[in-house]
């Protein structure tokens, strides 16, 4: 393995990365994923289990791994912390009752030891629906300038995953972070 | 969302493959697709990645159609769902098919990426297990299926549900004993000991099982029981015996290695996915017995890899994953966050400050694995070092700051004379990886850098060679994470040490991956460091790139010269050249070095001659070989530059070669590579012109003369180098020439060697070295030159013997001791010469006289013709090529000696048609068109061409001084040329084509007869430059070029030893060629030329009378012309046309002469190959045998034929007969006519079919009819009278041979007896 060979290693390494896309049902996770992929997004049903689909945006390969955000199933994202570079939160706006539901989930994410250091993107969606909330609303809802967030790399972008405003700015945001830290983690 | 807009892909073959894998059909033999599909895809083998845009339609299209395969083998039963069944059913082909494409596609790009790309719904989950659970484990044809279905139940595997959820068998029965997921892991577990790939998949598929949120209680402490528990066994048996008892269930596995592979493989996977915490707990169950194993020491690399990656895994799972705070960062690079910051806080870089870490506990055993992986660094596979350091990596990051400033100073331990090339390696690696992880703080730098700095210079000599290019190849690797870890402040201090180091491996390196390595790094760190940290490193880079740096004479002589005309680097090339690469291991390298040396000297010359010259002459007596030869090379090249810049110690240097000699420096090994390096410095010494006294100009002179009659070549080549410098610098003459004493001590000295002495590596030398003696030594006066002209003609000649044996390399530089003095003396004109070191300044030299010219001329030709053979096969060829370069040498001098020469006139001989009026068609090439122009039509074309040519005035206006050069001189050295043109050696031909080229094209030389038509043959492709030794494009030139009637002979001569030769690509080529000329002529009526070819050959043939050289490759010609009616056809025309005009060359028919001709080769001949060849000519002779209407003449010429055929069908060689036997009835056969009488024609076949013709000649008693008696028989049956002398004629012999037997066996006898 010469130092040629491990050029081209890094340099296709430095180019991948691997989002998880999570949020509590009905929040919006899978239309993201379609909208993204340019696919049809007036029939999605709630996801039981999971989708994948390789991306690319601004040179960089992403991985995205979308999986179903029902209670029941929520005990099983674990498995799919492994490795994961970003980790793209997706909140309905407009669902006040279930905020609370949502911090405790994200909370409980953040301590797993398989995310320090991924990049948090939060997406506020849905809000092009009524009474949706605002971003800094949503940043007080989730705590997220509280002690636990202090370390860690993190965004809100508030968008709408049915006219996709808001989504770019997201993932733009997301594919700059982690290529400024990829160079040196990998 | 934007949609990616450009198409363009790198995946070429897309429409292909897709269409491939869309073609198959159910039933059908899809063999030669999947080959086909296979070999694309290993076209990316390499760079995988290229695949990528289409790897999800690929996956998907194979994916798709298997998935409703396995749904429908499924829903139909046909696959057992119980593991207990032997597999019945292991689904349709076509299944199988798209599953190892899958396979195949997960070996090209990786299975981590093209798992993601299956299906993972949960419905799929069953039928995929049920298809896997039907596999036949024992099948080797299909463990590509296995390998793709146990991956994508991995997949599968991770469905967010509980899988009790879908699992049919649970509801459905009470056999609650076999759910789901215990049947996933009975399967897989039972896979983990397959001896291939499907270990690999089995462990992924097992890890991906066992690390569900919902196994960690059960299943997941069921599997690691039952892994301790194999392994301890693993580990105990070669402990002690003792723990038999304990667990029968296991024991018989215990000695499968790949079952302990399969389980480390699943148990790092296991540890690197699962749930840090909950494996925590097993870690101390492990942790001893996986060291033990460790210890004991797999032989295989790969267990041992893995073992690696277990202790890493472990290592990590001791400690949580944290971002540390004491990790060097290199600012903040977000694109964003710094264009906010405005640049106000430029690139903050903090060694962090937090030094309040919080305490964190490492436990005591981390200290084992981190030992273990320190251990893996020092591996002797690359594989196991690699994943060692990135263990290491790994795992410091998640360190605290002392522990992980521990492992750093553990690593660079290694960096130790004592250690191995792979500790150094090793730790190369985890320091670049330490590096490239922020792990290794900028303090530690002072320490580092040195070390790198040696390691990218690491060279250890084992033996004849030595080792460490990739310890220099991996200290390129830490220089390039450097580059990218630190930021340009950091680095500051250590980027003078570090980019030296970097540009002396990319310049100096023996490896071209580590020059280029070192390109690489010192590029990366150009471009992170700038350009004011890396000095001059954009103008460098660009001098030396990646590509020039791939060609090591370029780099060593070229580019070295530009890096250090940048006075930062000088003294550090200069330096590493004379103290490390000077006295490199390889004779390559120190050459190499003493040039760059040499080169360097316009820019440093006072450190040159002051210093560095100074530290090689001490040196020069150096026990160590390598010291001693790179000295005195580099002393030599050094003054060479310097000239009279060496100042005061050129006594110093003379002395060398005393001193060197003194030691008796050129006895045993490595004295032949001194003499050449001694030699060399005289050359250089004397081209420095550095004055010497005369006594010391004589001692130089004795020492070149020792060496030049060295048996190695390279050392008597070096030799007369050195002579040729030696003696043109120094040695002075008078304006009369040179003292006798002075010519005795030289030319008679020499000129004795060759013509007497009879050791060949003397006269080979001094030929040479007569050559290259200056002209005042050898043309002081006519007769001096005439003298040596003489000696070395005499001594080219082929028959001169050394000693009792013919040297061909005596002859060989005998001519080229010739060329030579053409060169030095030229031809014709006196030359005043001036001498340095000679007070009289001037002599003058005599050039060659028109007589001693054409004397060489001559002998030159003579020499064209040496074919001489010995065990080392065509000697005869080096004559013959330094001859040919001779020619062109003589000839360009010649003709610019007589500088009035015209162009050759059309020579009426050579007037091609005269008697062709009917060939007057448009013919397609011009070559063949000119030939049958009208003659004055063609004098006409040569006026043109020659008043074109802008010297005709100037040659007229000379009146005549003497010539040297004439037609017939041009004719014979271009027919010699064009011959060996036409001739079987490759490398001859490929000379003579070069040669050829010159001298028409670029030195236009004059009176070359019919320039026309020779150029119209031999034209070349615009811009084309021709590769003459490739016989394919060369004999179809050739043969354009036979028509030319002054070069018809030779050229024949050389094509037919082509055509009639072993080679085969000559043999193909050349008779190719010569057919497809036959062809033509016949189309355009060239009877002429048919027949002239004919007649030349025969010619050939009296010419070379039973010199089986030329004779039997002109048969086999002769053979091929008759099998293509190219001769035949032609005689009978010429026959039957020219009744009237019966010239005395068509009387002389082709058949009866060539009759003749090889009735005399056959007799008394024993050669089989020679008999053969006579044989084929004479069946083709048999073609045209028509006994109707045949006059007289015709009728003896038949009966002469039939006679000599049959008397070589009692032929004393068996095989002969046999053969003569099958061409005679493929001949009948063809011909009836053979046969007189038609009645007979039947029982004469079968005579030939029915006898044994390899049988006994004579009649024996137990053999009742003997080969005589049929052959006999067979004569009567086809008319053929054969006299009573050749039917009875062997019985003498018989007699005779009866005698010889006796004598034979009394010899025998006697041998038997005195043995005894």
């Amino acid at each position: 393995m010469g130092l040629l060979s491990i050029i081209r290693k890094v340099k296709a390494k430095e180019k991948e990365c691997r989002l998880l896309i999570l949020g509590l049902d009905n929040a919006g996770k899978t239309t993201i994923l379609k909208k993204f992929n340019g696919e049809d997004i007036n029939t999605i049903s709630p996801t039981l289990g999971f989708n994948i689909k390789t991306l690319e945006h601004r040179g960089y390969l992403l991985n995205c791994w979308d999986v179903g955000g029902q209670q029941t199933i929520r005990s099983y994202w674990r498995n799919y912390f492994e490795a994961t570079d970003g980790l793209v939160w997706v909140v309905d706006s407009a669902d006040r009752v279930r905020l609370g539901d949502c911090k405790r989930e994200l909370d409980c994410l953040m301590e797993q030891e398989k995310l320090a250091g991924a990049s948090l993107m939060i997406f506020a969606n849905k809000q092009d629906l009524a009474g949706a909330l605002s971003e800094e609303e949503i940043v007080e809802a989730l705590g997220l300038k509280g002690e636990q967030f202090k370390t860690r790399h993190w965004s809100i972008v508030a968008c709408s995953a049915v006219t996709g405003e808001g989504l770019l700015v997201g993932m733009d945001w997301m594919t700059d972070d982690i290529s400024s830290r990829i160079f040196m983690l990998s | 969302m934007a949609s990616i807009s450009s198409t363009s892909t790198f995946f070429i073959e897309r429409e292909e493959f897709l269409g491939l894998i869309g073609g198959f059909k159910e039933g059908e033999d899809n063999e030669k697709s999947v080959e086909r599909l296979k070999t694309i895809l290993d076209r990316y083998l390499e760079s995988p990645t290229l695949l990528d845009p289409h790897l999800e339609e690929i996956m998907s299209s194979l994916v798709t159609p298997s998935s409703s395969m396995i749904h429908s083998l499924y829903s139909s039963g046909t696959i057992s769902d119980d593991l207990s069944n032997t597999p019945t059913n292991e689904g349709p082909p076509l299944l199988h098919t798209y599953l190892s494409l899958i396979s195949h596609l997960s070996k090209v790009r990786g299975y981590k990426t093209i798992k993601k790309l299956f299906t993972h719904e949960a419905v799929d989950l069953e039928p995929t297990l049920m298809c896997l659970l039907s596999q036949d484990p024992q099948n080797h044809a299909l463990w590509e299926s296995r390998y793709a279905l146990l991956l994508w139940l991995s997949m599968l595997a991770l469905v967010p549900f509980d899988i009790c959820t879908i699992d049919s068998t649970s509801e459905s029965s009470t056999r609650t004993t076999s759910n789901l997921v215990e049947t996933i892991i009975k399967i897989s577990k039972s896979y983990l000991s397959d001896p291939g790939p499907v270990r690999e998949s089995a462990a992924v598929c097992l890890s991906s099982v066992l690390t569900r949120p919902d196994m960690e209680e059960g299943y997941l402490q069921d599997f690691m029981e039952y892994a301790k528990e194999v392994l301890m066994i693993r580990v105990g048996i070669k402990k002690n015996d003792g723990d038999d008892g304990k667990s029968n269930t296991v024991s018989h596995l215990t000695d499968n290695t790949f079952l302990t592979m399969g389980l480390v493989h699943t148990l790092a996977h296991l540890f690197k996915y699962g749930h840090r915490e909950k494996f925590l707990i097993y870690v101390d169950a492990f942790l001893e017995q996986i060291i033990l194993l460790a210890e004991n020491g797999g032989s295989q690399t790969m267990l041992r890899k893995l073992l690696v990656k277990l202790f890493q895994r472990v290592g990590t799972t001791f400690m949580p994953v944290r971002i540390v705070p004491w990790r060097y960062q290199r600012g903040r690079r977000s694109l964003l966050t710094n264009m906010e910051s405005k640049g106000e806080g430029k690139e903050e870089l903090t060694e962090s400050e937090v030094t309040e870490e919080p305490d964190i506990y490492v436990p005591p055993e981390l200290e084992d694995v981190v030992d273990q992986l320190l251990t893996g660094l020092r591996d002797r596979d690359t594989v196991v070092r690699w994943s060692a350091a990135k263990g290491l990596g790994r795992i410091t990051e998640r360190l605290p700051r002392e522990c992980a400033d521990d492992v750093v100073g553990a690593i660079m331990e290694l960096f130790n004379d004592n250690e191995t090339d792979s500790a150094w390696h090793g730790a190369n690696l985890a320091l670049a990886e330490l590096a490239r992880r922020g792990l290794l703080l900028p303090s530690r730098l002072p320490k580092v850098v040195p070390i790198i700095v040696r390691a990218i210079h690491y060279d250890v000599r084992r033996g004849q060679n030595s080792v460490g290019a990739h310890v220099r190849d991996a200290a390129c690797y830490v220089c390039w994470a450097f580059a990218r870890a630190y930021s340009p402040e950091v680095m500051k201090p250590y980027v003078e040490e570090l980019a030296k180091g970097m540009l002396l491996a990319a310049l100096f390196d023996r490896e071209i991956n580590c020059r280029r390595a070192a390109s690489a790094a010192f590029q990366e760190n150009v471009g992170r460091q700038g350009n004011e940290n890396f000095k001059h490193g954009i103008e460098i880079l660009t001098a030396a790139d990646y590509f020039t740096l791939g060609n090591r004479v370029k780099a060593f002589t070229e580019i070295s010269c530009f890096v250090a005309g940048f006075e930062k680097y000088r003294r550090s090339v200069i330096g590493h050249l004379k103290e490390v690469k000077l006295f490199h291991w390889d004779v390559e390298i120190r050459l190499l070095a003493s040039q760059g040396l040499g080169n360097l000297v316009a820019l440093d010359k006072n450190y040159m001659a002051d210093v560095v010259l100074h530290e090689l002459i001490s040196k020069v007596c150096d026990p160590d070989l390598l010291v001693r030869h790179g000295a005195v090379l580099g002393i030599a090249e050094i003054v060479k530059a310097l000239k009279s810049n060496v100042s005061s110690k050129h006594t110093e240097i003379t002395n060398v070669v005393v001193e060197v000699e003194k030691a008796r420096l050129y006895r045993g090994k490595g004295g032949e590579i001194m003499r050449s390096a001694i030699c060399r410095l005289i050359e250089c010494v004397s081209i420095a012109q550095l004055p010497l006294p005369v006594k010391t100009q004589v001692r130089l002179l004795d020492s070149v003369d020792d060496c030049i009659k060295h048996p190695l070549e390279e050392i008597s080549l070096s030799a007369v180098a050195g002579l040729r410098a030696l003696l043109k610098q120094y040695f002075p003459v008078a304006s009369t020439g040179p003292s006798s004493r002075l010519h005795s001590r030289v030319f008679q000295k020499y000129a004795k060697v060759v013509e007497e002495e009879d050791n060949a590596a003397a006269t080979r030398g001094f030929a040479l070295a007569i050559g290259c003696l200056p002209a005042k030594l050898l043309a002081f006066n006519d007769e001096a030159l005439e003298t040596a002209v003489n000696l070395l003609c005499k001594c080219a000649d082929i028959n001169f013997k050394v000693g009792e044996e013919p040297d061909a390399e005596t002859r060989r530089n005998c001519v080229k001791g010739l060329t030579e003095i053409v060169k030095t003396v030229g031809v014709g004109s006196t030359k005043i010469q001036t001498f340095p070191g000679t007070d009289k300044a001037t002599l003058t030299s005599v050039g060659l006289s028109p007589p001693l010219t054409t004397k060489i001329f001559t002998t030159l030709f003579s020499c064209m013709e040496d074919y001489s053979m010995d065990k080392r096969g065509d000697v005869g060829s080096w004559v013959r090529c330094a001859a040919l370069n001779a020619l062109e040498t003589l000839t360009l001098e010649a003709v610019d000696a007589s500088k009035n020469l015209k162009e050759a006139s059309p020579d009426p001989t050579s007037a091609t048609n005269k008697d062709d009026e009917d060939e007057n068609e448009i013919l397609p090439p011009l070559a063949e068109r000119m030939q049958l122009l009208d003659e004055d039509i063609q004098a006409k074309v040569l006026a043109s061409v020659q008043s074109s040519s802008p010297m005709n005035e100037e040659w007229r206006s000379v009146d005549t001084p003497p010539q040297y050069f004439d037609v017939q001189t041009s004719i014979t050295v271009l027919g010699l040329i064009l011959k060996q043109l036409a001739e079987k050696l490759d490398n001859v031909r490929d000379l003579a084509g070069n040669i050829l080229h010159r001298l028409l094209n670029e030195n236009k030389i004059p009176l070359v007869a019919d320039r026309v038509f020779l150029t119209e043959a031999l034209k070349t492709k615009a811009n084309e430059t021709m590769n003459w030794a490739s016989p394919h494009t060369t004999f179809t030139m050739i043969i354009k070029a036979m028509n030319i009637d002054v070069y018809h002979e030779a050229i024949v001569e050389g094509l037919a030893v082509s055509v009639g030769g072993l080679t085969e690509s000559v043999v193909k080529s050349s008779s190719g060629a010569l057919i497809d000329w036959v062809k033509t002529m016949k189309k355009l009526k060239g009877w002429r030329h048919l027949a002239r070819l004919g007649r030349t050959l025969v010619n050939l043939m009296r010419k070379f009378e039973k010199d089986e050289r030329i004779v039997v490759p002109v048969l086999k010609t002769v053979h091929l012309l008759l099998q293509n009616e190219a001769l035949r056809s032609e005689e009978r025309r010429t026959a039957k046309e020219n009744k009237t005009e019966e010239t005395e060359e068509e009387k002389d028919r082709f058949g009866p002469t060539m009759l003749k001709l090889v009735k005399a080769e056959a007799h008394g001949s024993k050669s089989y190959k020679k008999i053969v060849a006579i044989v084929d000519v004479l069946i083709d002779l048999t073609a045209e045998i028509k006994w109707s209407g045949a006059d007289d003449e015709d009728k003896a010429y038949f009966d002469e034929v039939l006679t000599f055929a049959f008397a070589l069908l009692g032929h004393p060689f068996p095989k002969v007969r046999k053969y003569v036997a099958e061409q005679l009835y493929v001949a009948i056969l063809e011909n009836e006519g053979v046969v007189k009488d038609d009645s007979k024609y039947d029982n004469a076949c079968s005579v030939i079919l029915e006898t044994a013709w390899d049988g006994e000649l004579e009649q024996t008693e137990e053999q009742e009819v003997a080969v005589r008696v049929r052959r006999n028989e067979l004569a009567d049956l086809m008319g053929v009278e054969l006299s009573e002398k050749a039917r009875a004629k062997k019985v003498v012999k018989k007699g005779k041979e009866k005698e010889k037997k006796d004598e034979l066996a009394s010899y025998m006898s006697l041998v038997k007896e005195a043995g005894r």
